[in-house]
């Protein structure tokens, strides 16, 4: 499935496809242009059609989280069970604010 | 020639002088695209052994992290080796670039680089480096419970 980043609007970015060193850039583009400005606002990243996540993959949704305003959360919403898993295995489930994909949505 | 080498340590790890039945040869371009064509790779070669879900894309990931090690901090081309056995799959990947070591390192949940061999270090039931003849291989082996006959 081919990748696609797309910034919609300030606070929200829908993600489609596999995330690894060649479509990282294209990702953390999109996450500077939709970062929030204002202390405390949400930076959500709809990851539902995200189909293949690695390293190199979480390494951008760090990176993001560290360029929040304070206070500010980065959310991952649609996050379908092989990315719960990977987010688990990585210790970041905590990190990010995880919300799983409706069971049979893709 | 460039992709001769790592044909032959592949041969040589597996101990044989031919390739062995259920064994596969990937060449990939030292360029981005190289761990998509490599899960490409692995997932034609899952879709034809018992493999449980889960397992399979453990062993996609690893062959991402891996792979993509070898394009960021080898030199290309980078040659891949697929080898099923029952219950057992071993993947080498090889790059040109022996004189680098690879340092596993312990990540804490933030940080932003690391993590790919902490992922082989977890989950490959062994990974272990071969270096000669101008290359680098990561191989590493993942078991997986087959069904009941």
């Amino acid at each position: 499935m081919p990748f696609r980043a797309e910034a919609v609007e300030e606070g929200l970015v829908e993600v489609a496809g596999e995330l690894d060193v060649a479509s990282a850039p294209a990702l953390e583009a999109c996450l500077s242009l939709a970062m929030p400005s204002a202390p405390g606002r949400r930076l959500v990243l709809d990851v539902h059609a995200v189909t293949f996540c690695d390293s190199r993959g979480l390494a951008a949704l760090i990176q993001a989280s560290r360029s929040l305003p304070p206070g500010g959360a980065l959310v991952l919403r649609g996050v379908q069970p092989f990315l719960e898993r990977l987010l688990s295995i990585a210790g970041l489930d905590t990190v990010f604010e995880v919300q799983l994909a409706e069971p049979g949505a893709s | 020639m460039l992709d001769a080498a790592p044909n032959r340590l592949t041969l040589r790890a597996s101990g044989n002088t031919a390739p062995v039945p259920g064994s596969r040869w990937v060449r990939l371009p030292a360029s981005a695209t190289a761990p998509a064509l490599a899960r490409d790779a692995v997932r034609d070669l899952l879709a034809s052994i018992p493999i449980d879900g889960e397992t399979g894309e453990l062993v996609v990931l690893l062959v991402s992290e891996v792979v993509t090690n070898a394009l960021l901090h080898g030199e290309g081309p980078i040659g891949m080796a697929l080898e099923s056995s029952d219950g057992q799959l071993t993947i080498g990947v090889a790059d040109r670039c022996p004189q680098r070591t690879l340092e596993l390192r312990h990540p804490g949940p933030e940080a932003t680089s690391g993590r790919g061999l902490q992922f082989l270090d977890e989950f490959a039931a062994r990974w272990w480096v071969e270096q000669g003849d101008g290359a680098k291989t990561v191989w590493f082996r993942v078991d997986f419970p087959t069904p009941d006959p």
